[in-house]
C-alpha cells in the first residue's frame, strides 16, 4: 500500500525524543507514512536508532544544520532518492515537539476537505487562537511559526528549487542559518501560489521548553539567551538583506497582504479567515449616529 | 489591518477648539496622536514650543502624581496645579494645539492617598480632583479606577468607573465645559489581555449612554503589549518571538480595533516609549489612534543635565543629583527581575522625580554659577534636547512629514 506522508524529523543529539516521536506516529499513522530522521550535527552516540540521514561533516558537527538547512537536507535525500514524487504530503517536524494523539490522519482528513490548503499545522496547546478557531476546526492564517508542518506536495513542487543544496533550498532559505523568519516567507510563498497555511485544533503540539532551555548543551547549541539573539539578530539582517524589512512586524505585514489577496480570489473560503474580513475593512464609511460629528479633510 | 483610523468626536467634545484639530489633524492622513507626559516643567513647555513650530496637535497628559488639585498639594512636577499647568499652557499655545488631559485620575491615583485611605474618601477625592481639571479647563479627562488597595469584586472597579464618568459629565454639562472622557482599567502589562473586560466597560458605558445621555469616551487604553522597564519597552508588540498563552499582537489588535470602533471610541496606547522608530511607524498604519509616551521624555531631560554637569566640569554635581535621584528609590518599579542595571543607570531612571525638590535646585543653582550660563540658557538647551526626542516621535507617528 502506498504511503502518503514522507515524515521528516529533525533532530541533534534526541534520540529518546525521537524514538517517543516515532512510536508515537506509528501507533496512530503507521499505514500513511514512511518516517525520515535527519540527525543535524548528531554525535554518533546519540544518534537514533530510526534516522536515515547523518550529516556528519565538520561543520554540520560543529554547528548543527538548523531548521531551513535541515529540512532541506531531508527532502534533498527524498530527491535524490527519486522518492519524493511518491509521496502527495511531507511532515516536517522538529524532535522537540510532542501530538496529543493521531496527527497525521487528522492533518490528512482537513488537508483533503481544504483542497487551497499548502501548509497545515497543529495548534500549539497553549496558543490562544485555539480559542478562536474552535474544537476539531480550522482557520487560515499567516502567521504561524514552523513547529510542525505538513506539506501538500503539489504546494512543493510549484516552489521548489530541485537544483538546491540544503543552504540554499530546495524548500527553506537556508542561507538564512539558525532560519529566523523562514517560515513566514514558506507562507507568503503558499499564498503567492494560491496556497493558504492552515491552523488546526483537530490535533494539538507542544514543545518542551526544558529540552531547549537546560538542555543546550545536549543539543549543543548555545546558551539558550545566547542563541536566541544570534537567531534574531542573523534573522533581521537577512529579512533587510533580502526583503528591505527591518521589523517583524513587516514581515508579517508583507504576509497579510498576500493572505488578504488570497480571500479576494477565493471568496468561498472567507469562513475559513482566523478574524472576519470587516477587520481589515476600509475606514468607516459613516459614524455610528448622529451624535457624532465627523471631522474628515482631504489628505495631502 | 487596522484602516479604521478616523477619529470622530462625541457629542460636547465637537465645540472644544484643540479636540477638533486634534481630530482634523487625525483624519486627514494616517498617524497616530500623541501623549506627552507631564514629567517636567521642561517636557511641558518643550511640547508646546514643538506644537508651535511645526503646528501640530499633541496631548499633555498628566497624572495625579504629576499634577493634582491643590488641596491635594499639587504634583511632583514643580507643584503646578491643573490651574497653573493651563494657565501657563494657554498663555504658549497661541496656535490652540495642545489638548491637556488628565492621565490615571481616579480613587488611590493621588500621592495623598494610601492603601488605608477609605473607598469613600478616596472616591470623593478623585471627583474633586476631576472637578478642580474641569474648572482649570481640561480637555479630556481619563479615569482609571483599576487601583484598589484591598481585594474586591471584579466588578467594582467598573462600577466606579461608572459612577465618576457620570458626576463629571454632569459637572461638565453644568460648567459649559467641552470635554472628553477616556477609560481604561487595565494595569500595565507586557501581554495582549483578553478582549472581554474592556468589552463589558464599553459595553456598560453605552448601555449608560442610552439610559443616562452620557457621550461615549473618546479613547479607550488597552493593553496592545507595551510594557515600560528600565529604558526599554518590554512588551510582546516589538517581542521577535511568540510569548507563550498570548495572542499574537498581529492577531490581537484587528480584533481589538474592531471592538473598539464597534463601539464609536478609539483606541489609545499606553508605555509606548522606547520603542524604534520601525515600530513607532507602524502604529498610524495598525490603526492605533493616539499613544502616550512618558518617562522617555524625563529620562531624556536628566541625560541632558548629565551631559552638561559632566561635560562642563560639574562631575561633583552629577554625583550629588545622581545620589539625589537614587535615595528617591523611585526606579524600583522600573527595574527588571534579575537586571544587570548599576546605581547609574537607576538614577537615570529616577532623576526627572527630583527636578522639583529642594536639594537639586540647589545643585542647579551651583551648576548655573559653575558653568556660566543663566537659568533659561539651561532650561532652552535641556528643552532642545527634548523637542528632538518628541519631534522623532511625531515624525514616527507621521504627524509631522519626515
Amino acid at each position: 500500500m502506498r504511503r502518503r506522508v514522507a515524515v521528516i524529523i529533525l533532530s541533534r543529539n534526541l534520540p529518546e525524543a525521537v524514538d517517543r516521536l516515532v512510536r508515537g506516529i506509528r501507533r496512530y499513522d503507521l499505514d500513511d507514512t514512511d518516517i525520515y530522521v535527519v540527525e543535524a550535527g548528531t554525535d554518533r552516540d546519540k544518534l537514533s536508532e530510526h534516522h536515515t540521514t547523518w550529516a556528519n561533516w565538520p561543520e554540520a558537527m560543529r554547528e548543527g544544520l538548523r531548521p531551513a538547512r535541515g529540512f532541506n537536507l531531508g527532502i534533498r535525500e527524498l530527491i535524490n532518492g527519486g522518492r519524493l514524487h511518491e509521496y502527495d504530503y511531507l511532515f516536517l517536524m522538529r524532535a522537540t515537539v510532542h501530538f496529543d494523539g493521531p496527527v497525521v490522519s487528522r492533518l490528512l482528513d482537513q488537508l483533503e476537505e481544504h483542497p487551497r490548503v499548502g501548509i497545515i499545522s497543529p495548534c500549539g496547546d497553549t496558543w490562544p487562537e485555539r480559542e478562536l478557531i474552535g474544537p476539531d476546526s480550522l482557520r487560515y492564517v499567516w502567521h504561524i511559526n514552523h513547529h510542525a508542518w505538513m506539506l501538500r506536495r503539489s504546494f512543493v513542487d510549484r516552489i521548489i528549487d530541485h537544483q538546491g543544496t540544503a543552504d540554499d533550498g530546495p524548500v527553506f532559505d537556508g542561507s538564512n542559518f539558525r532560519s529566523y523568519g523562514t517560515d513566514t516567507e514558506l507562507i507568503v510563498k503558499g499564498y503567492i501560489n494560491d496556497y493558504a497555511t492552515a491552523l488546526s485544533t483537530a490535533c494539538s503540539l507542544s514543545e518542551d521548553p526544558e529540552l531547549l532551555k537546560s538542555r543546550a548543551d545536549l543539543i549543543r547549541t548555545d546558551p539558550y539567551d545566547v542563541n536566541a539573539r544570534k537567531v534574531f539578530d542573523e534573522g533581521f539582517q537577512w529579512m533587510r538583506r533580502k526583503y528591505g524589512f527591518t521589523t517583524r512586524l513587516q514581515f508579517q505585514e508583507y504576509a497579510r497582504l498576500w493572505y488578504d489577496r488570497f480571500f479576494v480570489l477565493h471568496p468561498w473560503l472567507t469562513e475559513f479567515r482566523l478574524l472576519p474580513e470587516d477587520h481589515v475593512a476600509g475606514p468607516r464609511s459613516a459614524p455610528p449616529d448622529s451624535e457624532h460629528e465627523r471631522i474628515m479633510v482631504p489628505g495631502p | 489591518m487596522g484602516r479604521d483610523r478616523v477619529i470622530t468626536l462625541p457629542e460636547g467634545a465637537n465645540r472644544n477648539p484643540r479636540l477638533a484639530a486634534m481630530a482634523q489633524q487625525a483624519n486627514a492622513w494616517p498617524s497616530t496622536q500623541i501623549g506627552v507626559g507631564v514629567v517636567s516643567l521642561n517636557v511641558v513647555d518643550a511640547a508646546v514650543e514643538v506644537a508651535q513650530e511645526h503646528d501640530v496637535s499633541l496631548m499633555l497628559i498628566a497624572s495625579r502624581r504629576q499634577i493634582d488639585a491643590e488641596e491635594f498639594g499639587g504634583g511632583y512636577v514643580e507643584g503646578l496645579t491643573p490651574h497653573t499647568l493651563t494657565e501657563r499652557v494657554r498663555s504658549r499655545d497661541h496656535r490652540n494645539r495642545v489638548v491637556v488631559c488628565r492621565d490615571h485620575g481616579g480613587p488611590w491615583q493621588g500621592t495623598n492617598n494610601s492603601a488605608e485611605t477609605s473607598p469613600e474618601l478616596a472616591m470623593e477625592e478623585a471627583r474633586m480632583s476631576f472637578f478642580a481639571d474641569l474648572d482649570a479647563g481640561f480637555d479630556l479627562l481619563h479615569i482609571d479606577t483599576c487601583v484598589c488597595p484591598s481585594p474586591t469584586d471584579p466588578d467594582v472597579p467598573k462600577q466606579r468607573l461608572l459612577e465618576l464618568y457620570e458626576d463629571c459629565w454632569e459637572q461638565a454639562v453644568a460648567g459649559d465645559h467641552a470635554v472628553a472622557f477616556e477609560v481604561g482599567d487595565e494595569e500595565q502589562s507586557s501581554v495582549t489581555e483578553g478582549l472581554e473586560q474592556p468589552r463589558k466597560l464599553l459595553e456598560a458605558l453605552a448601555e449608560r449612554r442610552e439610559s443616562q445621555g452620557t457621550p461615549a469616551p473618546l479613547f479607550v487604553v488597552v493593553q496592545t503589549g507595551t510594557k515600560v522597564m528600565e529604558r526599554r519597552n518590554v512588551g510582546s508588540l516589538s517581542a521577535p518571538y511568540r510569548i507563550d498563552e498570548q495572542m499574537p499582537s498581529q492577531i490581537h489588535l484587528p480584533q481589538l480595533m474592531a471592538m473598539i470602533n464597534a463601539y464609536g471610541t478609539h483606541l489609545r496606547q499606553h508605555n509606548t516609549d522606547y520603542l524604534p522608530d520601525e515600530i513607532l511607524q507602524w502604529h498610524p498604519l495598525l490603526g492605533i489612534h493616539a499613544a502616550n509616551i512618558a518617562p522617555e521624555y524625563g529620562v531624556e531631560e536628566t541625560l541632558g543635565l548629565l551631559s552638561v554637569m559632566e561635560g562642563r566640569g560639574a562631575s561633583d554635581l552629577a554625583e550629588r543629583f545622581l545620589t539625589l535621584a537614587y535615595d528617591t528609590r523611585k526606579w524600583e518599579k522600573w527595574e527588571l527581575e534579575g537586571s544587570d542595571a548599576t546605581d547609574r543607570d537607576r538614577a537615570i531612571w529616577a532623576g526627572h522625580y527630583v527636578f522639583s525638590d529642594p536639594q537639586f535646585l540647589s545643585i542647579r543653582a551651583d551648576l548655573l554659577q559653575r558653568v556660566h550660563m543663566t537659568s533659561r540658557e539651561l532650561d532652552v538647551a535641556l528643552r532642545k534636547r527634548i523637542k528632538a526626542c518628541l519631534l522623532r516621535h511625531l515624525q514616527a507617528f507621521r504627524v509631522v512629514p519626515s
